[in-house]
């Protein structure tokens, strides 16, 4: 049909297929639902940071961070578990792994679309929080240095990572792919955060926090190690994930 | 089951001078404690070979060992001499159709299709013409820059044999590509499927409905329950059921007429009765479809309908696994 070498072309490196996937992934989202829903969770933290502000309370930096935090844990998951955990369950991974590339590709594909875009929309959400927050800062309660680095290096990384955690997740049970990492992030990471140090070192929305500049369990936790906790717990799903990809079939029979 | 394999009576020359295109030897599959294919053993060469089974006979468990979306359990799949789960340069010259119709739903056809093909490996300069013209082929010419949201299952269809035929491969491997289609698009479809075969590739094609096959191939596979019961040749199959008592149901005014016109003749075995309709069982079709013909005209019954309740796949299954198969039929 293409006329060409008759069975296609050459085959793909890892790192080619890998970019070709993240840019029609990145388009799937852009065109998708799942971004104005994670726009609409977004509106969370601003709204409540106009909140405090207009009602004359004393805009303290942990207190704004936190629904920061929180929209952490919604929306990475929200767009690389839904869209790794639909390839499976909707079986068009069949189109892809019948191709010559690396099955590694597809789940890295997806990071590839998915965490710039979390991260974009995560900083820009802490940002407008940062501008407006600053009308209602009091002596008495002042910011960290570089309170608008952090946050955005906090909720960037933190979309890298849980990004990684949540595509891991939703590899190995992908029928309720999205479910499984809100239960993971919301239910089982936040109230580790809260337990004494060595616990909540197993914690991500921990070291966001530390990243952030919110020191409440550990006030000497250092942003090194929050970084590397951070990234290692995240990488230590992507890789049972990329285990569980790279022996799978994802079969149970016929349909 | 084994003992009514039918092999082919004289397998073509220049198809045994050939390499194997896809080799199965003594391949099992299991899903826990479920069967999906046991110790099937197969060989193609070349041409349009028709995969023939009931839904969950172990037809889609075969086509996705071939392209190396499943490992067997047991036994081995070489498809162009390697190992198609492992080798990225078996799977390039495969170009499969599965038989779900779930795509990216947020994209064009157009972009799908491209993309499709430069994950196939042609070249980002090439793959967009391509993949226009593989749409443009499949009729989609007035769709291609639609979401395939909006698509029809028919349009889903043709969209995924674009995705298979983009990148020029030469084993095409097509799981029920018929299913859901009006008729106008299924001939289309087995036109294009006919124009590829005529082209070198080889092609691998699954039904459970024996007409379907039937426009594409002689060549067939039969397979149930995981298991192949016959191989061969189409007609040879269907001379061999037609051996057997056949039914033919005739919808008419005056059923129990036409059945008075019939009950003397030697080959008619029963007769039955329905409201409107007779049912015969006969042990020679084509003298019994001329005596029908006769008693239709002489006494002018009118004939609202006639069709073969045996002209399907249950049909062949209840011959080859001796009446056991009824309940699975077509």
């Amino acid at each position: 049909m293409s006329g060409g070498a008759g069975g296609g072309g050459n085959v793909l490196g890892g790192l080619a297929a890998t970019w070709l996937q993240g840019g029609w992934t990145a388009r799937r989202l852009l065109r998708g639902r799942m971004l104005w829903v994670a726009a609409f969770f977004a509106l969370g933290p601003i709204a409540f940071t106009v909140l405090i502000v207009q009602s004359g309370h004393t805009a303290r930096w942990e207190e704004l961070f936190a629904p920061l935090a929180l929209l952490c844990g919604l929306v990475p998951p929200l767009f690389t578990a839904s869209t790794m955990a639909e390839e499976i369950e909707d079986r068009t991974y069949t189109y892809l792994w019948s191709r010559p590339l690396p099955r590694w590709t597809v789940l890295i594909g997806k990071l590839v679309a998915t965490v710039p875009v979390a991260a974009v929309l995560l900083s820009l959400t802490a940002l407008i929080c940062y501008q407006l927050g600053q009308r209602g800062i009091s002596p008495d309660h002042p910011w960290p240095s570089a309170a608008a680095g952090r946050a955005v290096g906090a909720v960037a990384l933190a979309a890298l990572a849980l990004s990684m955690v949540a595509g891991g997740l939703a590899v190995m049970m992908p029928r309720h792919g999205l479910g499984v990492a809100y239960a993971y992030l919301l239910v089982l990471d936040l109230p580790l955060g809260l337990m004494p140090f060595s616990i909540a070192n197993l914690s991500m929305s921990h070291h966001i926090q530390t990243l952030g500049g919110v020191r409440g369990t550990d006030p000497n936790a250092s942003i090194g190690a929050a970084v590397l906790w951070l990234v290692g717990i995240g990488l230590f799903w992507l890789i049972l994930g990329l285990w569980r990809i790279s022996k799978s079939e994802f079969a149970s029979g016929e349909k | 089951m084994a003992d009514v394999a039918v092999q082919p009576a004289v397998e073509p020359a220049v198809k045994q001078a050939t390499q194997a295109v896809v080799q199965i030897d003594g391949c099992s599959k299991w899903y826990g404690h479920v069967l999906g294919v046991s110790e099937v053993s197969w060989t193609v060469r070349g041409g349009i070979v028709g995969l023939l089974g009931p839904n969950g006979a172990g037809k889609s468990t075969l086509m996705k060992m071939i392209v190396g979306l499943l490992r067997p359990t047991r036994g081995r799949v070489a498809v162009f001499g390697q190992e198609p789960s492992r080798s990225p340069d078996a799977r390039r010259r495969i170009g499969y159709c599965p038989e779900h119709e779930n795509l990216y739903d947020e994209l064009t056809a157009l972009e799908w299709v491209t993309c499709m093909a430069q994950l196939s490996g042609v070249p980002r300069a090439r793959a967009r013409a391509d993949a226009e013209r593989a749409l443009v082929e499949m009729g989609l010419q007035e769709s291609l820059k639609r979401r395939v949201r909006g698509f029809s299952k028919g349009m889903r269809q043709r969209t995924k044999l674009a995705q298979c035929l983009v990148h020029d491969p030469q084993l095409l491997i097509l799981d029920e590509p018929l299913t859901g289609v009006d008729p106008i698009a299924r001939a289309e479809i087995v036109d294009r499927i006919q124009d590829a075969a005529a082209s070198g590739k080889t092609v691998i094609v699954s039904s459970h409905v024996l007409y379907e096959i039937e426009a594409l191939t002689e060549e067939i596979i039969v397979i149930y329950r995981g298991q192949v019961l016959a191989e061969g040749n189409i007609y040879e199959i269907r001379t061999l059921i037609d051996k057997h008592p056949h039914r033919i149901r005739i919808e008419c005014d005056r059923p129990r007429e036409l059945g008075e016109g019939l009950a003397g003749e030697d080959h008619v075995v029963t007769l039955a009765f329905e409201r409107a309709a007779v049912v015969v069982e006969t042990a020679e079709p084509d003298r019994c479809y001329d005596r029908i013909g006769k008693v239709v005209l002489e006494r002018k019954i009118h004939v609202r309908g006639l069709t073969s309740p045996d002209n399907n796949l249950g049909a062949v299954f209840d011959y080859l696994t001796g009446g056991t198969a009824r309940s699975v039929g077509g």
